[in-house]
């Protein structure tokens, strides 16, 4: 496969699937802001650049997937942009998990074709 | 480059952005430039590239020339409403002049010809959108899961991928009782008494609605366009949700 024609494919699959990753951070996590998003999605295997993560954000955020506010850190230094899970995110969670998974099974019943 | 001359790119790459999700950007990946502690060059990549990252789906204000040849931004836009309204004003002379004394509102008039072999009737799948550009069309609804319309055109309507594309046709349609995305672009469009929910982006059209005593839940963003006389009721079955730009939504009356 042609690496241009991969990497097309995986922006593709990615935009989608990171809100997803997001959203389950949120929902463990509660309150979270970009850095640590970057660090929980990286120690998850999902390597991702800033680039892609923060434009993510603001979209879900414009989208009223996530909420968001200010918080200065205790320990001083530059305010982080905390994002939430909103209502209508936490809502829409569990149907996009269960697409998701019952995706992932299309896919295998597939690979199991004779 | 360093960080302040990134952050200049970065404002003007987002310039089309309203200033306090400008601000809020920016003040975000500074934050984690001096969290990491690297430039926000090796973080983020080029930062038209970034910019174009958070513009992807927005829709944004057109960037307005800074000064050219002495004239400032208040100017520019003041000329562009002026351009504006001679365009809407010329599409509605020549809406008059060419309009005709049949009264698509009645609801049975579709049916007066439908039968007959010019008709052309096409099963819709969910999901489908009405795609329609330069042209005037009446829109009916009736009880089957088809599609049907017939058109004066100099391209036929072609539906394919999801979409039905109309395109510098007269056409009349009747749509099956499914919500439904319509996108129009320059046309004239008739919706006789809708019995689904629509979700439509209308750019410089005039979208006349006869609602033959039914009432309509209206969620309208009007850019630079006149929605007028039509009243939204929250109770209402149906929601009519409208983008519009450089656009006029009025009630149906008859020519």
């Amino acid at each position: 496969m042609e690496n241009t024609t991969y990497q097309k494919w995986l922006a593709q699959l990615r935009k989608g699937y990171l809100e997803l990753c997001v959203l389950v951070v949120l929902e463990r996590k509660d309150s979270s802001y970009g850095f640590e998003l970057l660090q929980l999605l990286e120690s998850a295997g999902l390597s991702i650049n800033e680039g892609t993560l923060y434009p993510l954000l603001n979209r879900m955020f414009k989208n009223d997937l996530l909420t968001s506010h200010w918080v200065t850190p205790s320990e001083g230094g530059h305010p982080r942009r905390h994002y939430q899970l909103s209502d209508e995110g936490a809502a829409l969670l569990p149907q996009m998990l269960e697409t998701y998974q019952s995706n992932q099974q299309a896919v295998n019943k597939l690979k199991e074709l004779t | 480059m360093t960080n302040e001359k990134y952050i200049a790119a970065l404002k003007k790459a987002l310039g089309g952005l309203d200033s306090a999700s400008q601000n809020d950007i920016i003040k975000e990946i500074q934050s984690h430039s001096a969290e990491t502690g690297s430039s926000l060059l090796q973080r983020f990549g080029s930062p038209e590239s970034l910019a174009e990252q958070y513009l992807d789906g927005e829709i944004i204000k057109t960037p307005v020339i800074e000064k050219v040849g002495g004239f400032g931004k208040k100017m520019f836009l003041w000329v562009g409403i002026l351009a504006s309204t001679m365009v809407l004003a010329m599409a509605f002379f020549i809406w008059n002049v060419s309009s005709d004394d049949f009264n698509y509102a009645d609801e049975s008039a579709a049916e007066l010809d439908s039968n007959s072999a010019d008709w052309v009737t096409k099963d819709w799948a969910a999901g489908t959108s009405l795609d329609i550009e330069q042209s005037s069309a009446v829109l009916y609804w009736h009880d089957k899961p088809t599609v049907r319309w017939q058109c004066n055109s100099s391209e036929l309507p072609v539906m394919d991928e999801g979409k039905l594309t109309i395109r510098q046709s007269r056409c009349l349609i009747m749509m099956p009782k499914v919500d439904i995305k319509i996108v129009t672009d320059q046309t004239q469009i008739v919706l006789v008494k809708p019995q689904a929910s629509l979700d439509m982006r209308i750019k410089q059209t005039s979208l006349r609605i006869a609602e033959n005593d039914t009432q309509y839940r209206y969620v309208v963003n009007a850019n630079r366009s006149n929605f007028d006389g039509l009243k939204s009721y929250d109770e209402a079955e149906h929601t009519i949700k409208i983008e519009s730009l450089e656009a006029k939504i009025t009630p149906y009356e008859q020519d």
